[in-house]
């Protein structure tokens, strides 16, 4: 029994420190991403633009249609054979943040369709144009709706970055995997990585009121 | 000023305007009466084009546009002339009632921020609010909001202002306050055209009045003349109707 909590302690900052620099930076980096695809897809649905929708809408289907997993493969393993070659870590940045837009895309649009329509003809009405009001009056209003789903997703993204170790990406969940393998310790090793996610994550269910809070301003 | 001709427009099969005329001189007071259904509303909504007319002129300062065919560029040009208040007052809930004033000031006027504040305290005053101008939509009353509503419209300086309905949301206790803001309006001679409800702001107010039912306009004329001497058999219809409303607002 000693000897596995030796063992825990010991290997917790080997497990930790993938955190800040792969784990913490790829969520971080593919959520940002993600937000932009997000919001670009969800207007042109908003504002029913003809084409773009249609793409918008098929990204949307195709994403969340397929496995994270096999996403993460078929860019990483499989574009190598049409001659594209991508690191791990660029491709689980793409793939990430590809996968969270089609999702937080579909958060964003319901938020928006949330926002009464008299808001965006007051702002029109006020002399803005469509833009102006869109981005002025009704975007701040769907993202504070969003906010809460969005900081769902994005806790899902810290653990699903654990899926980057297939693609031989070192962070947290392959250290502890390697570790595990080196002294034949799953439970332990697994279980302490589980704790170290939920460490993560709580931090952010904790932002996540704070950033409620500062939104609730307006009631 | 303004004249829209041959309006019309449907939803779907329901013919909601079927070719409405309408003139507004400078510094008229326009009362829109009817039934609901009657398409006073949306009337009001193609004049500003937030419902896309089917069919029909506008003219307006001289220049002339035709509903169906106008441009996007036209139409924020237009309403950059033009203000409107909804029913159900419309403040963006995400800015404060100063805000709600400043916003097509400095972003759809481009107006310096300084002077902007300059007029949009000054509109407030003007509505009896200027110590509310920190507060949320959510943080006043309806008839606050309406009011700062009324402010928002004033302050862009309109050569009109459209006001669809302004106190059916409003509890009768403060219907009082924003038909008081109105009042002083029309006394300075502020153009208006106001779908109402009200008769007592469509006779002591208004000075033209608009009757219409089933999409079409059955009469209108000078106000005093419409309450005191109304010549469609329909029209005495629905004052009839509202007599015991009359008697009371009047």
């Amino acid at each position: 029994m000693e000897r596995l909590w030796d063992l825990c302690v010991a290997s917790f900052w080997q497990i930790l420190i993938p955190g800040p620099t792969m784990t913490i930076p790829l969520t971080i980096l593919s959520f940002a991403i993600a937000m932009v695809l997000a919001v670009a897809a969800a207007l042109v649905q908003f504002a029913r633009l003809p084409v773009l929708r249609q793409i918008a809408r098929f990204y949307i289907w195709v994403i969340r249609g397929t496995p994270l997993l096999v996403q993460l493969f078929v860019v990483f393993f499989g574009l190598p054979h049409a001659g594209i070659l991508i690191n791990a870590f660029p491709a689980a940045v793409i793939v990430f943040s590809v996968n969270q837009g089609a999702y937080c895309a579909e958060t964003v649009r319901a938020a928006l369709e949330s926002v009464p329509a008299g808001q965006l003809e007051a702002a029109e009405c006020a002399g803005l144009t469509w833009g102006q009001s869109i981005r002025r009056i009704v975007l701040p209003q769907a993202l504070r709706t969003a906010f809460p789903p969005l900081s769902n997703s994005l806790i899902g993204l810290v653990k699903d970055t654990s899926l980057a170790s297939n693609i031989t990406v070192v962070e947290m969940f392959l250290a502890a995997q390697r570790i595990a393998a080196r002294t034949a310790e799953p439970l332990a090793l697994y279980i302490e990585v589980g704790v170290i996610y939920l460490i993560f994550c709580t931090v952010l269910t904790k932002l996540q009121r704070v950033g409620e809070k500062r939104l609730r301003v307006y009631g | 000023m303004l004249e829209v001709k041959n309006i019309q427009k449907s939803f779907g099969k329901l013919e909601v305007l079927k070719g409405v005329d309408l003139q507004v001189g400078k510094g008229d007071v326009v009362a829109i009466l009817g039934p609901s259904g009657s398409g006073k509303t949306t009337l009001l909504r193609c004049m500003n084009f937030l419902e896309r007319a089917d069919g029909g002129t506008l003219v307006f300062d001289g220049e002339h546009y035709d509903f169906p065919q106008i441009s996007k560029k036209d139409v924020v040009r237009l309403r950059k002339k033009t203000a409107f208040v909804f029913q159900d007052y419309n403040l963006f809930r995400n800015k404060t009632a100063l805000q709600n004033v400043t916003e097509g000031l400095i972003i759809g006027r481009k107006m310096p921020k300084a002077q902007a504040v300059e007029t949009g305290e000054r509109a407030l005053e003007k509505v009896g609010l200027l110590d509310r101008r920190d507060a949320y939509p959510s943080q006043l009353s309806g008839g606050q909001q309406q009011r700062v509503a009324i402010a928002r419209a004033i302050a862009v300086q309109p050569e009109i202002i459209y006001f669809d309905e302004p106190t059916s949301a409003l509890d009768p206790e403060l219907t009082g306050e924003v038909l008081a803001v109105m009042r002083t309006l029309a006394d300075e001679g502020m153009t208006m055209l106001v779908v109402t409800h009200e008769m007592g702001f469509a006779r002591h107010v208004s000075n033209k009045v608009v009757f219409m039912e089933h999409g079409e306009i059955v009469e209108c004329g000078e106000s005093h003349s419409f309450f005191d001497h109304p010549k469609q058999a329909r029209t005495r219809a629905f004052l009839q109707t509202l007599s015991g409303e009359l008697t009371h607002a009047g």
